[in-house]
């Protein structure tokens, strides 16, 4: 069984507009020990599927569908209950560790609280199972440096120190959305590493969320890449890189500048990203897609495997041979 | 103390056949050259030594032959300082401030219609040299000269006509427009402002005609920015900057807030733009990717200093600074298969401290290559030649990277 297993999940917020359907009928599970990546632009819909997982949605948001935790759907659970399971079996990490920080608190209290309260360990104890987990994603002198305040620290070593204190609890899940956003490319390259060392000590379960294709292709197994609250397409990274056979993923792919090639002009994805109220009740990509025909503007296409790429499974309704 | 000083700034007089006397106002020239050599005392000598060599080697070896086959330069930065004043907390108001070093003695030179790409991480100071250059910052050292004319010597006249020379698109889009204004208005406001006798039908037309360039339907022309996309509040910020038709635009991480098939879309606007319009662009992004597709020529910095110059091409493939070594090996490749063969050494350790920044070299206390006498005084620029300029002695050993190649393949 899977770790995580989400099932038609489906987000909406009730906004003075009228309702945005943020997530539209999201399926997928996550394997124990597995990385996922879950691809997509701003207004995507990618975060909103972790923050639902979470029971984080903001107050005018509503999630529908099923999100089963080792067996239990994480929609119906009481509020005792979930913060139990969030804090000691799944991790998360955000984009901007300053304001997941209480910047009033030492960094010593905010890591040592998570285990008084959840493990029922002594203070002592728990200041001294902080300064370990400090050790493991390498932050210099630890031991002395848990006694400052957050604004005392640079943004890679707060991430640092939010990456320790979601694995204190040793989460069999943690979900990083755009854990490196924020960060300088050589502190990126950091953290990174940081992950797969911690993945490979731990054997956590990682969901990957990022708007960066590149550092998906270093670090994630799978890879999922949505657009307007949808799925596109799904596979193994190493697969879905090599032959997109969505005209989406394939249009991301060729419009990441790269420091590996030599193109005069980058290609583009012609028009804007979708307005999440106004969506197209077929494919949300049609207005931008080269390849729409018929059916796209109005049938949503299903997620079905690829033809001759069974690895990977695509919602398109254009032939797959013609999307190169 | 002052033994720093002294020197470069003979050098500098010498260079430029006129004393620094340049910056009238901003406070205490003379402080400003030693400020880098003050927190860490122990090395007056050193750097006094060293020090020479690069005005030097940046204010007249390496550039007369440059300009000699270029035209005359449309901007020309000469060991460019800005810092910046920061008080202790609980500081007395007789307490002296300390000086934050933003950007500590930069040059290079910009032709007209050549792009210029400056790469660096947070903190490096390539924010504070656009500003610099603009003028609304200013320097605390050095000569910012645009056609010819020292900026700081300008009358407010003078002024004037360089800021409508020299225009600016920034970061945010949505927070750089007023979101109070309607997007023609928007786009109009510097013509009106610096061309006020221009007929209104001039105006409309002008900015009918920019914003169908730019890539937006004119008739959007009463709407107001909140209606727009980010990266169509980036176009109108390009028509916006273009409209009193600049000799030089300078764009701020003008892409870095926009979604990758977004930006790729303004990165090619902008390329597109500068090349017809025959402008002259300083492109400044912390993605070494982007700014290589926009650039002739890059620049490196590092903690308000330039690690390295060179061709675009150059700079990416055959980088000689370990820097540079390592912010191209830090940017990931979206190719599964060639980003598992590149071994990538990375980068230890943080940005220091600009307010403390390391003796000597700057990046020495990251580097995989520093030797001991890094730490004594400012490494020399050395020309390699085709404009490619670096500032490590050591560029020729073999570099930590070339070593991880080896072992991959």
């Amino acid at each position: 069984m899977a770790l995580l297993d989400i099932e038609d999940l489906r987000v909406t917020f009730t906004t003075g507009d009228g309702e945005v359907n943020a997530v539209n009928g999201v399926s997928f599970s996550v394997e124990e020990g597995e990385t996922l990546a879950i691809v997509g632009e701003s207004g995507s819909g990618k975060s909103q599927t972790a923050f639902a997982a979470m029971g984080l949605l903001a107050r005018n948001g509503r999630a529908t569908g099923q999100i089963r935790y080792d067996g239990r759907n994480l929609l119906d659970l009481k509020q005792k209950e979930l913060n139990r399971v969030r804090s000691e079996e799944i991790g998360m990490i955000f984009q901007d560790p300053m304001t997941s920080l209480n910047p009033y608190m030492r960094i010593s209290d905010q890591m040592a609280e998570v285990l008084t309260l959840h493990k029922g360990m002594t203070k002592r104890d728990a200041v001294a199972e902080a300064v370990k987990m400090l050790d493991a994603v390498k932050i210099p002198d630890a031991k002395n440096r848990i006694t400052m305040f957050p604004h005392e620290f640079s943004g890679g070593m707060r991430q640092r120190i939010m990456i320790a204190m979601a694995l204190l609890c040793q989460p069999r899940l943690l979900i990083a959305d755009e854990p490196t956003t924020a960060l300088d490319v050589t502190v990126q390259a950091q953290i990174m590493e940081l992950m797969a060392e911690i993945r490979q000590e731990f054997g956590t379960a990682i969901i990957l969320i990022t708007h960066d294709l590149g550092i998906v292709a270093d670090t994630c197994e799978r890879t999922l890449v949505m657009y307007g609250g949808q799925i596109m397409e799904t596979g193994p990274t190493d697969q879905l890189f090599e032959r997109p056979t969505h005209p989406y993923t394939l249009g991301l792919l060729r419009a990441v500048p790269r420091i590996d090639r030599d193109d005069e002009t980058l290609s583009t994805i012609a028009g804007e990203p979708p307005d999440m109220s106004r969506l197209p009740k077929g494919c949300p990509f049609t207005p931008r897609c080269a390849w729409a025909h018929g059916p796209c503007p109005t049938v949503r296409p299903e997620l079905l495997p690829a033809e001759g790429y069974p690895m990977l499974r695509r919602a398109c309704h254009a032939p797959v041979e013609e999307v190169k | 103390m002052t033994d720093p000083t002294d020197p470069k700034d003979d050098k500098f007089t010498d260079a430029t056949g006129r004393d620094e006397a340049g910056d009238p106002i901003p406070a205490a020239p003379p402080a400003t050259g030693t400020p880098v050599a003050t927190p860490p005392s122990p090395e007056p000598a050193g750097v006094a030594h060293k020090d020479a060599p690069v005005a030097e080697e940046a204010g007249n070896g390496g550039r007369p032959d440059r300009t000699g086959h270029l035209p005359q330069p449309i901007l020309r930065v000469e060991d460019l300082r800005v810092a910046f004043d920061i008080r202790p907390r609980g500081a007395w108001p007789w307490t002296p401030s300390n000086k934050l070093h933003a950007v500590g003695g930069i040059s290079f030179d910009l032709a007209p219609g050549e792009s210029l790409g400056v790469v660096g991480e947070s903190g490096s100071g390539k924010s504070t040299l656009a500003r610099a250059i603009v003028g609304t910052i200013p320097s605390t050292g050095g000569r910012i000269e645009f056609e010819g004319q020292d900026l700081a010597s300008m009358t407010e006249r003078q002024r004037r006509v360089h800021r409508k020379d020299v225009q600016m698109v920034f970061q945010d889009p949505l927070a750089a427009l007023n979101p109070r204004m309607t997007v023609g208005d928007i786009i109009a406001e510097p013509l009106v402002t610096h061309e006020p006798s221009t007929p209104r039908k001039e105006v409309r037309r002008r900015v009918a005609e920019l914003m169908e360039r730019v890539g937006l339907l004119p008739n959007l022309v009463n709407r107001y920015p909140h209606e727009f996309s980010g990266g169509q509040c980036q176009r109108i910020g390009i028509a916006r900057a273009l409209i009193l038709k600049p000799k030089l635009l300078i764009c701020d991480e003008p892409v870095s807030a926009l979604d990758v098939s977004v930006q790729a879309q303004v990165v090619n606007l902008l390329k597109e733009l500068q090349r017809d319009m025959g402008l002259a662009m300083i492109f400044i992004a912390h993605d070494l990717s982007v700014v290589k597709h926009v650039s002739d020529r890059i620049v490196v910095m590092y903690l308000g200093r330039v690690m390295e110059v060179a061709k675009s091409k150059a700079l990416v493939t055959n980088p000689e600074h370990p820097y540079t070594q390592a912010l191209i090996a830090s940017v990931p490749i979206p190719d599964p298969v060639l980003e598992r063969q590149r071994q990538r050494p990375v980068l230890g350790g943080e940005l220091p401290s600009p307010m403390a920044p390391p003796s000597g070299c700057v990046f020495r206390t990251r580097c995989p290559k520093a030797h001991a006498d890094c730490a004594q005084g400012l490494p020399p620029m050395v020309d390699l030649g085709d404009g490619h300029r670096v500032a490590c002695p050591y560029h020729e050993e073999p570099s930590v990277l070339d070593a991880a190649r080896q072992m991959a393949g």
